[in-house]
């Protein structure tokens, strides 16, 4: 059965409505008042060494239809073709596939500075489809000097093959998210973050596979085999600072743990400068290292109860170096014609990843290019 | 079916670390006077630059690209869609 026939279910259904239900309630409800309303078009392009290309258009439109509330819809795609040599060991020489992405979401601000929100997200592609429902509160504190959050998130996952339509899984993701945003002076605001996530299911990759060593000598090639449950655990600690004039600085670290055994180090730097009201530009760079998890091998001697050859369950090193540039005009009172804003943004990053111990390829070079266009009216 | 074979037992210990390490530096930022920042102050703090959701478009491209790209990504926050990575 293909996957988008059994994704979660009726229950997903249900959520799903439930949530757009609640969206709609939201937005009608609330007073009217004057509003803005947005409207962005993206365009994502990823390029490797290792023959895959990710072409990623965006769509995306937000409302105020009254005083407090927001509603905000979007649309992406992944279009992926790829001839990388995680295909090529696993017997595949090459695919091509699109993933479409469908996201709603709705959110309403009392004037006791208390933000209510509900999303619902749903995603698919030949062999996995998704229905993620979420639900947020926020409140200002302390003179609206401290915001604290707390956001739920629960996705529906069936898992496919393709070219196997007796092949059916199901994965289950909850996610729990508790934050808060403290104004420490008047150029300073500090921001943590933790989040925890539980999935439970099938989770490995159908059509990657490990290698054995044979006791008769040689090589064998048996499907990779992962634990069907995952405890996942980040704290992120950001800071952003006006430093002097223009100059702005944006700094984070994040620590991440999980129970197959990865930790995770992640530290971001972000310079912004202001040069003019209308441009802005940032220099980011952004550094990773994560260990293994306990059961990665990038080959086994004797097969085990866990097996993966995933390189991104291996110890790497990722090195993010990007530039952009944000553009946005405002025309002059009496000359809008409705509009109240045009924006352009370009950016491109570059990408380098190492791996410590991955059978067959030590390291990738990638690039991320990105061009986007808004309107508010 | 096939759990916990060879996971370290870390997921209570590590939250509730987490979920103190928390309470301890909001309670710390809150108790060091920075709820003396007036209104009239905060010409700054409302700038672009200043915010954490200055670009929500880049950011879902952006956390996308990362979870597929490495096993210690994804927790960024909401639950996301399909990861593409199947």
């Amino acid at each position: 059965m293909a996957a988008t026939e059994r994704t979660g279910g009726r229950g997903a259904h249900v959520l799903a409505l439930l949530s757009l239900a609640v969206a709609g309630v939201v937005a009608l409800t609330a007073p009217p008042a004057a509003a803005e309303n947005r409207g962005s078009a993206r365009l994502g392009v990823y390029q490797d060494d290792n023959n895959t290309l990710v072409i990623s258009p965006m769509v995306a439109v937000s409302a105020q239809p009254t005083e407090g509330a927001n509603v905000r819809a979007s649309y992406l795609a992944d279009m992926v073709t790829s001839s990388s040599v995680d295909l090529v060991s696993s017997a595949t020489k090459k695919f091509a596939e699109r993933r479409d992405d469908l996201s709603f979401s709705g959110g309403y601000t009392t004037r006791g500075f208390t933000t209510v929100g509900v999303s619902y997200d749903y995603s698919h592609e030949r062999d996995y489809a998704s229905h993620t429902v979420g639900a947020q509160l926020a409140r200002e504190v302390l003179d609206r000097t401290l915001t604290l959050s707390l956001g739920w998130a629960t996705s529906l996952n069936a898992v496919g093959r393709s070219g196997d339509p007796n092949f059916s899984a199901d994965m289950q993701n909850h996610s729990l998210t508790v934050s808060g945003a403290q104004v420490l002076n008047k150029d300073t605001v500090l921001k943590l973050t933790y989040q925890g996530q539980r999935a439970d299911g099938f989770q490995a990759s159908v059509y990657r596979y490990v290698i054995v060593d044979d006791p008769l000598g040689g090589r064998l090639r048996t499907p990779e085999v992962v634990p069907d449950e995952r405890w996942r655990h980040a704290t992120v600690v950001a800071l952003n600072h006006h430093l002097v004039g223009p100059i702005f600085v944006q700094g984070d670290y994040r620590f991440y743990r999980d129970t197959w055994g990865i930790d995770g180090h992640t530290v971001g730097a972000r310079l912004a400068w202001t040069v003019s009201e209308s441009l802005h530009l940032w220099l980011r760079q952004r550094l990773h290292f994560q260990g293994a998890a306990s059961f990665y091998r990038a080959r086994y001697a004797q097969p085990q109860s866990f097996m993966t050859g995933d390189k991104e369950l291996g110890e790497l090193t990722s090195s993010t170096t990007g530039l952009k540039l944000d553009y946005e005009w405002r025309p002059a009172a009496g000359k809008s014609w409705g509009l109240n804003s045009i924006g352009l943004v370009a950016k491109v990053d570059y990408l380098r990843f190492t791996y410590a111990d991955f059978v067959w390829l030590d390291g990738m070079t990638a690039w991320i290019g990105e061009l986007g266009t808004s309107v508010t009216f | 079916m096939i759990r916990r074979g060879l996971i370290r037992p870390t997921a209570r210990p590590t939250l509730a670390r987490s979920l103190a390490w928390l309470l301890a530096l909001a309670a710390l930022s809150s108790a060091t006077g920075c709820a003396r920042v007036k209104p009239w102050e905060r010409g700054t703090l409302a700038k672009r630059c200043m915010r954490f959701d200055a670009d929500p478009d880049d950011a879902v491209l952006e956390q996308h690209t990362f979870a597929y790209r490495e096993g210690a990504a994804g927790a960024y926050g909401g639950g996301g869609g399909g990861c593409g990575c199947n």
